[in-house]
Order: C-alpha cells, then sequence, then structure tokens
C-alpha cells in the first residue's frame, strides 16, 4: 500500500510498548501483541492509520474493556462484568416496554403508542478538568448527539457536577490544577451555553462535593430525546453511501478516547492539547434541524442508519455503522477546517457537531440539499459494501484495509484481579446537644446541599415549552424530579431523576445500591413510575485491585436493585482512571466511588403530578420508612469531623412496596407535597420544603419509626434510604394510613408560623428555628 | 384561514411552541427558514401574521440578534417594510424582539433602517430564567394586547434583556401609548422597566418574556399550589387577539 | 489586517468588565480599581480603513450603546493603546492559533452580508484594560489565573 507503515513484525514485547507509547495508542502489551500477530497473518506491516484504527477501537472508551473483561474477584471468576450482572438483570425483568438497550448510542424504552424516548448520560470529566468550559459544553454536546444518533429529538438535559469545595485553600491546590471554583464556573457556563443555543431544556441535575475531587472533577451530562417509533431505523444496507453532515473536520480531540484511559498528571496540559475540543452549538442545532426534516420530509426516513461522531471520530462511527457489512471511506472528501491533515488524523479526529448517516444511493441528492438550506455542509465520503472489510483510501490510494470482524471481536479479554477491602467501623456515638438549631444551619450551608439557585437559574428550563414540573419548586426549594409534557395535546409524562453519594464510598455495594434507591425515590416524589435506569461509573484505575473489587461490588448492588425494584438497567456508561499523579510520587489521589443512576419514569396524567413544597397550614406531617442508625459517609459526621459508623444499606423489598404504595396514594389524590430524605436527613428534607412552601413544620421524634436509637441527632440526621416526607391533604388521613400500611408513621404537621420546631425524645424542643434564618443559611454558600 | 409564517435561522429554538400558540389561537403555522425567504422560495405575500421567535440565532454572536438582524437589514428590508406597511402584524419575542429593534423596524420613529434602541446584557451579567410579572399598560394601540388584563404573569430567559434608549425616544414611546407591557419587578435594568412595546400604528409588537410558553396552566410554576389558575394560560390571548384582528381585516 | 475593538459608552454597563473584575478581586490581593473589556476583532482580508469602519459601525458595534476603535494589526502589539486613555494595563487575549473559534467564522460570514467581499478569516478575543496599582509580575498572575486559560488562549500586555 502506497501508505506510511509503522515495523510491527519481529519487535519485542519492550519495542512493542514502546511503539504504543510513543504513539500514544494506550494498547497493552497483549492487545500489541494480538495486532501483531494479525499482520503477520497477512504478512505485511500495518500502514499508521492501520495502527491508529485498533488504538481506537479498541480503547477502554469504546470497548469497556474493564467491564466487559475476566476479572477475578476474591476466588469467584466473573466473565464479563456487564453481562453477568447489570445486563443480566434487565434480560430476567424483560420488559415489554424496552425497545433497545445497550447496543445502540442511547436506551429507548416505549413512551405511548405512537413514540420512543431515547436516554443516554455520558461522562466528559478529563476534558473538563483542563478546560471547564469548553470540556463541559461539548461534553453536552456530545450526548445530544448520542441522543440524536437514534433519529430523536432532544427535548432535555441533565447534569450532575462533582468538585472540591468551592473554598479550597489557594496554597493546598496541586500543582497544575486548577482551582474548584473556577471550574464549577467553567463548567455552568459551558453546560449553559451549549445547552441553551441548542434549545433544550436542561430541567435536571445535581452537585457532588468532595475533597477528592480537587485533581479529577466529574462532569455527567444527560439527554432524553423522543421520536416517532416507526421512525427508528438502524439497517446500513451494502450500496448505501456514507453521508457526513454537520461540521468540518480538524484536529480537534485527537488522541481523546485514548487520553481518557490515562491519568492525568502535571505534564496533562502540554501532552493533551489536542484533546481538547471547542463546542459550536449552533451548528449542531443547524443538523439536528437538518437530520429532523431528513427523518421526516416523507413517511420513511430518507436515510437507513444514523449514528453520531463521537469519541474516535470516524473510526467508531464508520467502524459500528458498517460492522456487518464492511465499509469503504474516500478521506479525501471529508471537508477539513484548514489544510495539512495526515489521513489519519482525518480518521481519528474527534472534531464536534458531525453526524454520520447511511443514505441509500436514490436519496443522496435529496438529503445534501436538505442540509445545505440549514446552512450547514453535507458530504458523500463513503460508502457500504458487503466483503466485511474497512477500507481506507486517500486520493483513490488505498492506505488501510483491516478485516471488520478481527477489528471489532479480536481484541483480547482484559484480565483482572480484584479485591475487596472494608473496614468495620466503630461508630463515634456522639453526645447530643441541647440544641440543634447551628448544626442544621452548618448543614444548609455545606456545599452540597446549599441552594444551587444561581446554577439553576442560568439555565433555560422552559424552551420547547414542555416543561411541567420544573428544578425550582414552589417559592424556592430544590425540586427532586422534573416532569416533561412531551406532547402538547397529550396528557402523558416522563419523570427524570438522580441519584448518587460518593461519601457513601466506605462500602461500595451498599453506596450502589443506596444510589439507586435515591434515583428511585426522587422519582416517586413527583408521580413516577414505570421506571427505567441507567448507571454511570467513575472510578479510579481498574488495575489496582482494591478500586476493582469495589467496582465488582457496585455492579452486583446494580444487579440486585434493578430485580428487586424491577427497573431495568437500559444504557450505561464508565469512566476509570480518575487518579491524579503529582509527577514522579508513587501514590496516585483516587477520587470517591461516584456512581451516579439515572431514573426515567413514566407519569400517566401529568396533573397529577407531586411538588415539595408545603401547601396548607393544618395538614399533617407524614414519614414514610425507617430510619436507623446508619451515620457513616452523613453530612453530619462531615460537618462533626468524625468518622465512623455503618453506610446506610437498603431494606429491598420494604423500600418497593413503600414507593408503589405511596405512587397509589398520589394517584388517589391523597398527598400534597412529598421529599425524600438524603444529605442532611429528616431535619434538611423538612426545611427544605418550609422554604418552597412559605410554611413552617412541627415534627415529634418520638413518632418517627426506627429501632433502638436513643439519641436525638441519629433521627434527625441519619441518611437512612427510602425515606419520604410527605404532606397528607386534611381528612385524608385514614385513607392515607389503610394504603401505607406499616411503613408510615405521623410525625408532625404544617404550621402557619414561620418556623420550623422539632420536639426530641424526650419531648423537648431541640430544633426551633426561624425559616428565615435557615433560608439564608441556605442561601448563602452559593450566593455568586 | 389566517396564515402565521414562523421565521426560523440558524439557532432559533422557541419556533414549535410559537406556531403551536398560534394553531391554538386559529391560525395555520408555517415554519420557514430565512434562506426561504431570501431564495424568493417563499413570500411575506402569503401571510398575515410575522413571528419571530425566541433562541440563539446565529449563536448571539457579535450580540444577540444582530447578525439576524443584519440578514433582515441588507437581503429582506424591502420586503419587511412592504409587510408592515401593508398593515399587517409582526410580532417578535425575546430574540425576535432583539432582531427588529436592532434592524431598525422598531420603534422605527425616524423611518426604517436605523436602529434607536436596544437590549443589552442583563445587570447581573447573567442568563436569567424566572417568571416574572408584567403590568399590561397599554391604552389601545396595540392590537396583540386588546383587552387583556391589568397583570399577567410569564417567563423570561434572556441573556441581554435590558432595554435602553434615548430620553427623547422613551418619552415618544410613552406619549403615544407605546409600552405595552412593564416589569412589576424590573429583573434586568430595563429603562423605565419597559418589557414590551410597539410601533406607532400598533401592528409591530416586541416584547422579551414569552408568552408561547404560558398557553396552558401546566407549564405555570406553581400549578400545583394554586387550585384557582385558569386551564388557559395568560400568554393565549396575545396571539389569539393577533389572529382575530387578520381575520377581520384580511 | 486590521483589529477593530468594542467597548461600551461610559454611561453604560460593562457586564464582562464587572465580572473579570469581581473575579480577580476574589484572588486576594490584588489592588484593581476598575476592569473594562473591548470585544476584539482580528480581520485578515484585502481591506481599505472605509471597509473596517463600516464593519464596525453596521456590524460590530451598537450604536445606541458601544463605541468602536479600529486600526491596523500591528505583531508587536502596539494597536492595543487604541484601547485606552492612560495609566492602565492592556491585556489582550486571543485562542491560540489551531484552536477552533467559531464567533470568529460567524463574523465572516456576517460581514459578507455587509456586501464587503474580501475578508479571508476573523479572530475574536477580548482586550481588558485593568486600572490599578499592580506590577508586572502581579498582572502576569492574573491573566494566569483569572483571565485566560493558557491550554487554548495566550495571553499578552503592556503597560499604557
Amino acid at each position: 500500500m502506497d501508505a506510511r507503515h509503522i515495523e510491527l513484525l519481529g519487535k519485542s514485547d519492550t519495542e512493542l510498548l514502546e511503539i504504543s507509547r510513543m504513539f500514544m495508542l494506550a494498547l497493552n502489551l497483549e492487545e500489541m501483541q494480538k495486532v501483531q500477530d494479525y499482520f503477520k497473518r497477512h504478512g505485511r506491516n500495518p500502514t499508521d492509520i492501520e495502527l491508529e484504527t485498533f488504538a481506537q477501537t479498541w480503547s477502554e472508551h469504546c470497548v469497556h474493556k474493564t467491564f466487559r473483561g475476566n476479572i477475578e474477584y476474591n476466588g469467584q471468576k466473573i466473565n464479563n462484568l456487564l453481562k453477568s450482572y447489570i445486563i443480566k438483570a434487565t434480560n430476567d425483568l424483560r420488559m415489554p416496554w424496552c425497545v433497545h438497550v445497550f447496543e445502540d448510542n442511547a436506551g429507548i424504552v416505549e413512551f405511548n403508542d405512537k413514540h420512543n424516548i431515547a436516554v443516554k448520560v455520558e461522562t466528559h470529566n478529563h476534558p473538563s478538568a483542563l478546560d471547564p468550559y469548553g470540556g463541559a459544553g461539548t461534553g453536552s454536546g456530545g450526548v445530544f448527539r448520542d441522543v440524536m444518533g437514534v433519529g430523536a429529538k432532544p427535548i432535555m438535559s441533565t447534569d450532575i457536577l462533582f468538585f472540591a469545595p468551592p473554598d479550597y485553600p489557594h496554597d493546598k491546590l496541586p500543582k497544575g490544577v486548577l482551582h474548584p471554583k473556577r471550574l464549577m464556573k467553567g463548567v455552568v457556563a459551558g453546560i449553559r451555553d451549549y445547552g441553551n443555543r441548542m434549545g433544550i431544556p436542561t430541567a435536571n441535575g445535581g452537585f457532588g462535593f468532595h475533597e477528592g475531587y480537587v485533581g479529577n472533577p466529574l462532569v455527567y451530562a444527560g439527554c432524553l430525546g423522543i421520536m416517532p417509533k416507526e421512525k427508528y431505523v438502524r439497517d446500513a444496507k451494502p450500496g448505501d453511501k456514507i453521508v457526513l453532515a454537520g461540521g468540518r473536520t480538524g484536529r480537534d480531540g485527537i488522541h481523546g478516547v485514548t487520553f481518557a484511559s490515562l491519568e492525568l498528571s502535571t505534564d496533562s496540559k502540554k501532552t493533551s492539547s489536542g484533546a481538547v475540543q471547542i463546542g459550536n452549538a449552533i451548528e449542531e442545532k443547524r443538523v439536528l434541524d437538518g437530520q429532523l426534516k431528513a427523518r421526516d420530509v416523507r413517511d420513511v426516513p430518507l436515510y437507513s442508519a444514523i449514528t453520531d461522531c463521537g469519541g474516535g471520530g470516524l473510526s467508531s462511527a464508520i467502524g459500528e455503522m458498517g460492522k456487518k457489512t464492511g465499509a469503504r471511506v474516500w478521506l479525501d472528501k471529508v471537508p477539513l477546517k484548514y489544510d495539512g491533515l495526515e489521513p489519519w488524523e482525518i480518521w481519528i479526529s474527534e472534531a464536534q457537531e458531525r453526524m454520520l448517516l447511511a443514505v441509500p444511493e436514490e436519496n443522496v441528492a435529496e438529503v445534501l440539499e436538505i442540509f445545505r438550506e440549514e446552512n450547514t455542509e453535507a458530504n458523500v465520503i463513503g460508502e457500504f459494501t458487503s466483503d466485511k472489510k474497512l477500507t481506507l483510501m486517500f486520493n483513490d490510494k488505498t492506505i488501510g484495509e483491516l478485516d471488520m470482524g478481527f477489528l471489532h471481536d479480536g481484541f483480547p479479554k482484559a484480565e483482572k484481579k480484584a479485591v475487596l477491602k472494608i473496614s468495620e467501623k466503630k461508630d463515634p456515638d456522639l453526645q447530643d446537644q441541647k440544641d440543634f438549631g447551628m448544626d442544621v444551619k452548618a448543614l444548609l450551608s455545606s456545599p452540597t446541599i446549599a441552594s444551587k439557585e444561581w446554577v439553576i437559574r442560568q439555565y433555560d428550563h422552559e424552551v420547547q415549552a414542555k416543561t411541567v414540573i420544573k428544578p425550582i419548586q414552589g417559592l424556592g426549594g430544590p425540586g427532586d424530579a422534573c416532569v416533561l409534557r412531551p406532547i402538547y395535546d397529550e396528557w402523558k409524562g416522563v419523570v427524570v431523576s438522580n441519584g448518587y453519594n460518593p461519601r457513601f464510598s466506605g462500602n461500595p455495594y451498599n453506596m450502589a445500591l443506596s444510589a439507586i434507591d435515591e434515583a428511585m425515590r426522587n422519582n416517586v416524589c413527583c408521580g413516577g413510575r414505570r421506571i427505567a435506569l441507567l448507571d454511570n461509573f467513575s472510578w479510579g484505575n481498574p488495575e489496582k485491585p482494591d478500586r476493582l473489587g469495589a467496582l465488582v461490588e457496585a455492579v452486583k448492588a446494580c444487579h440486585d436493585g434493578s430485580l428487586a425494584f424491577c427497573a431495568p438497567f437500559i444504557s450505561g456508561k464508565d469512566s476509570l482512571y480518575n487518579e491524579y499523579s503529582l509527577g514522579g510520587a508513587k501514590d496516585t489521589i483516587s477520587i470517591p466511588y461516584t456512581l451516579v443512576i439515572t431514573a426515567v419514569g413514566i407519569i400517566p396524567d401529568v396533573r397529577k403530578a407531586v411538588t415539595m413544597d408545603l401547601k396548607m397550614a393544618g395538614n399533617p406531617v407524614y414519614m414514610v420508612g425507617e430510619t436507623k442508625d446508619e451515620m457513616d459517609g452523613s453530612h453530619y459526621y462531615m460537618i462533626k469531623h468524625v468518622d465512623g459508623g455503618t453506610v446506610p444499606g437498603v431494606d429491598l423489598a420494604k423500600a418497593k412496596e413503600s414507593m408503589d404504595s405511596l405512587v397509589e396514594a398520589m394517584d388517589a389524590g391523597l398527598v400534597r407535597a412529598c421529599h425524600d430524605c438524603s444529605e442532611g436527613g429528616l431535619a434538611v428534607a423538612a426545611a427544605e420544603m418550609c422554604f418552597a412552601g412559605g410554611l413552617g413544620m412541627r415534627i415529634d421524634l418520638d413518632n418517627v419509626q426506627q429501632k433502638c436509637i436513643v439519641k436525638n441527632h441519629k433521627l434527625l440526621f441519619s441518611e437512612s434510604n427510602s425515606r419520604f416526607l410527605v404532606e397528607v391533604a386534611k381528612g385524608k388521613e385514614d385513607e392515607f394510613e389503610n394504603l401505607m400500611g406499616s411503613h408510615v408513621s405521623r410525625i408532625g404537621e404544617v404550621t402557619q408560623r414561620n418556623n420550623l420546631l422539632v420536639a426530641g425524645l424526650n419531648g423537648r424542643a431541640i430544633i426551633d428555628e426561624d425559616i428565615d434564618d435557615l433560608r439564608k443559611a441556605w442561601r448563602k454558600t452559593f450566593d455568586w | 384561514m389566517v396564515k402565521t409564517l414562523v421565521l426560523r435561522a440558524d439557532g432559533t429554538n422557541c419556533d414549535e411552541e410559537t406556531a403551536y400558540a398560534f394553531h391554538l389561537a386559529g391560525s395555520h403555522a408555517d415554519r420557514v427558514h430565512i434562506n426561504e425567504l431570501i431564495k424568493g422560495k417563499k413570500s411575506l405575500d402569503d401571510y398575515q401574521i410575522l413571528a419571530i421567535p425566541g433562541g440563539f440565532a446565529h449563536g448571539d454572536d457579535v450580540a444577540s440578534g444582530k447578525i439576524l438582524a443584519n440578514l433582515i437589514r441588507f437581503k429582506l428590508n424591502k420586503d419587511f417594510v412592504k409587510f408592515i406597511e401593508s398593515g399587517k402584524l409582526v410580532i417578535g419575542i425575546c430574540n425576535g424582539f432583539q432582531a427588529i429593534v436592532k434592524a431598525g423596524l422598531l420603534p422605527a420613529f425616524g423611518g426604517f433602517g436605523n436602529q434607536e434602541a436596544t437590549l443589552a446584557a442583563n445587570d447581573s451579567g447573567y442568563f436569567i430564567d424566572k417568571w416574572v410579572t408584567l403590568n399590561h399598560v397599554n391604552k389601545g394601540k396595540c392590537v396583540f394586547t386588546k383587552g387583556m388584563k391589568s397583570e399577567i404573569f410569564v417567563p423570561i430567559n434572556h441573556a441581554e434583556g435590558k432595554f435602553i434608549a434615548s430620553s427623547e425616544i422613551l418619552h415618544s414611546l410613552e406619549t403615544n401609548d407605546q409600552v405595552v407591557f412593564t416589569y412589576k419587578d424590573n429583573p434586568n435594568g430595563s429603562m423605565n422597566s419597559i418589557a414590551g412595546i410597539c410601533n406607532t400604528q400598533g401592528n409591530v409588537f416586541g416584547l422579551m418574556p414569552h408568552p408561547e410558553k404560558f398557553v396552558s396552566k401546566y407549564t405555570h410554576p406553581f400549578w400545583t399550589r394554586d387550585k384557582w389558575l385558569p386551564e388557559e394560560g395568560d400568554g393565549l390571548a396575545i396571539f389569539r387577539n393577533a389572529v382575530n384582528y387578520a381575520k377581520k381585516k384580511f | 489586517m486590521w483589529v477593530v475593538g468594542v467597548g461600551y459608552k461610559h454611561e453604560h454597563r460593562d457586564p464582562a468588565g464587572e465580572n473579570a473584575k469581581a473575579d480577580i478581586l476574589g484572588l486576594g490581593s490584588y489592588d484593581v480599581k476598575n476592569v473594562k473589556t473591548l470585544q476584539t476583532y482580528v480581520i485578515d482580508g484585502d481591506l481599505e480603513s472605509g471597509d473596517a469602519e463600516r464593519i464596525g459601525r453596521e456590524l460590530l458595534a451598537d450604536g445606541v450603546i458601544q463605541y468602536f476603535k479600529f486600526s491596523h494589526f500591528s505583531d508587536d502589539g502596539s494597536h492595543a493603546a487604541f484601547a485606552s486613555a492612560s495609566n492602565a494595563w492592556i491585556v489582550e487575549v486571543f485562542f491560540r492559533p489551531g484552536v477552533m473559534d467559531p464567533v470568529g467564522l460567524s463574523v465572516a460570514s456576517a460581514i459578507s452580508v455587509l456586501g464587503v467581499k474580501s475578508v479571508r478569516s476573523v479572530r475574536t478575543g477580548t482586550t481588558y484594560v485593568i486600572e490599578g496599582d499592580l506590577s508586572e509580575s502581579e498582572v502576569k498572575a492574573i491573566c494566569e489565573k483569572c483571565l485566560a486559560n493558557d491550554l487554548i488562549q495566550t495571553y499578552a500586555y503592556r503597560r499604557i
């Protein structure tokens, strides 16, 4: 072939590794050997573009080596962690409304008899650490394209962000790391500008703060879209032309996917500038408008398949789409931003805002014209074949030719070892105070709990006029979930929520189960049911056995939780290697294990949706669920600077039953407000309901359902799962109690006074605070 | 049936809900890209109402609405002026308001083509998403708000909504009954708290808030608290007034 | 090559300037009195001075609240003098060459709508005019911590 060849045949193991390092391929020895074997069988050396293709297609980001590989864990042999647990649970549940899960760009479930919804959540951690504005913006752009990549129209976005506390001392900041406040402002602005420009309401999200994120902020971007059922097509046929629509191609993001597998270091800035991508939301809006026209101008889409160009660029998109058929690509036909790109750079560039379509020959002219009318470009850059090969050409010369089968399935299965280390921690058993007012205020001011109104009001959550329940509820309280009404003339709705708590990392199994419980209960708070789940893991280096052991435990919990709640997982992603090394230091700092669960539920009639703001003085307040002595990872212990106890677990059977009953109670019109207990426990949840309702609350800890707890602070601040505060309509108490059975106890009532009054186990008032004072504490942290 | 042209440009994103609002009000609405008008594939002659919806036309590059305004000024000025002078209706919402002001089509005291006012960055320096109470202060000149109640509640979603004009222009607007809405609590620093204005004929209307986002009770932020909210949102009246007027006149 | 700078008339607010000032003061110890900004556009093309003036007036500056200045672009940065009257530090922040500049592309296309056909490219950036008692090393620190992201932007400063 008339191309630059790279000598691989006859190279020793050390030399193979050196080649991998030099070309930033991030392939390990076994993988390099497999590639070497392949070319040995073909009697030649690879060209540079062929090697790059293996690097992209076999990267952690594209293959999920850890999740799909073999793991030896505490004597157990696990073959394909993802399939054995998460996908297995979904398959066992066999929900008929799951349309397409785990395989395409986004998970797809039924909405109504005419429409499906598509959901995807992704992380964009490493780029955001270097350029928060561009990294977060392109992270949003990327996940929007995933939803566009199944042919759906994005109708909402959700963003969950993790940083070190914004008052982190400047002098303690590791070298080469941006300050968390600067990161947070940049990331929020990036998400805002991309989502607002594309007209996608950012209607849900969350934040988590922990010192462990100082070197590795996490940016989760999610998107939900809707599409007519019959418009879902995904079969590229031999003879179809490959059409590339959208922005031009440049050196953006080269080695982005392989970069994601390397730990960040102080050198990252210099070596990784190629990994940073700059976004252009208007370009993506043009492409979206074009592809929707190509989808809808006739009864059947003008294209036979569509996908987005994301990680790995054209190499991944065309490689995936032509997996079963074969493809021939003319790289010289790709429109470029500037001259001087090598063919391999064109092939793996991660330039943003590009979509790939398989278009039957007879529709090509019309498709190209549609995109031109939207002021964007579209070009034919290749065709699908039936030879099961990937053939790369430049100016009529073949510069690469690979077997599709080997490219996608030839990578060696990763073999890793995992161990679990859980230390038993004794509970510090603090003394009770006479008054907890100061503690409540300290909790309300702590970054994870504090009001994020400064952020939320920068996001347009009205655009498209589909947001029925918004992120700020009532007179100013934090909503648990958002509710959308996707079709103007119909009453059916979609409910989106999240769950996560990295402070529970001490027990990864319980942490994962808690995340699922939290996502579910947030959804239930607004009336959601028929819930689908998405998992997103941000973790440390999986080659370290203890990190991997924790991952296995979390995945097992996903299986158990999914089955118990009858909530199938439909999509997931992982971002590994989130550790920060100080270049030379042996120890790297891993982030706290962070699993974000996204829950997507349905509500048959949005007019029955419930919000968390208190509605009327005199209404009784109930608590659903049992409070337990499970203080490890609690915000209370954090502000008290103590450590110990156990991480909250989940009583799955009780949790499911109580949630199902609560939704029934909502449908019967018995519930006036509902809010779940999470960070800061019962005390914070009660305060938040008062903020939102402009009313007060009186609570008696004596009536809180629990066993053997004798200290007030445990009842106030335990973060036990599956608990809700519910305001019931006066007069409906009997009906509510009958429906909920043993899951509820009546603990107080809504009052007219501007005050939160809590009586402790001895009957004396232990919290007696003015709501305005509490609100001040809650608002001051992010009053930027 | 009354026909409304809902104009789209690169980055317009409130066109669907704007078209839906006109549909609810009884008009047929077409979403048309500005390229189609420039190339002559569609003509304003076939429509009685022109709506320029909200969004981020051309990314708000240079300034909000500026590039779209220039496209109108340099490529379609004759057609737009003819449309306005024939008494047909024009409504510019948010980004649309910015575009028609910067294209010199509103208030246009001194003739079309000269920019006499502007919408600048909010005093806070940030994009703001919130619901606001508007005082309806027009005494009858503006076709779109005839008979509307004295206060409405609608969302604002903008980064550049601060209305600025010289004291002469402000005076003319006030004395000619061309101020349509003012903010009860000024959220962005607009002079005279102006949220929306119309031209001297009352057939061109621009406003920063988004009436198309409140045509149904269920997008109201307090609908779960307020038992007495009517099923129809405050914003629908604006579209209905336009369609009824066009029906009678054309 | 021409450079056009667009600033706010003094009777109107400069939100980017106010945000930059707040960010700098938030760093702790810098004695900054005022920060003004000019949106800066470097236009590469075969243009006369009349074209540059027209581009500033019809496109880049909002005549109601902004003023604009323009001059030939000089490699040594001396064009930056147009930004200020006196006694200030002038910092120019631009994207590094090769980094995508979507606003620049958009402006280039918008210039052709005016009928000016000979523009090859447009680069966008921000010029900060910082009034305050600052040493050179302090200005450098402010640039690095606050005004420019070294990964994708370059900065240059001079005292006027």
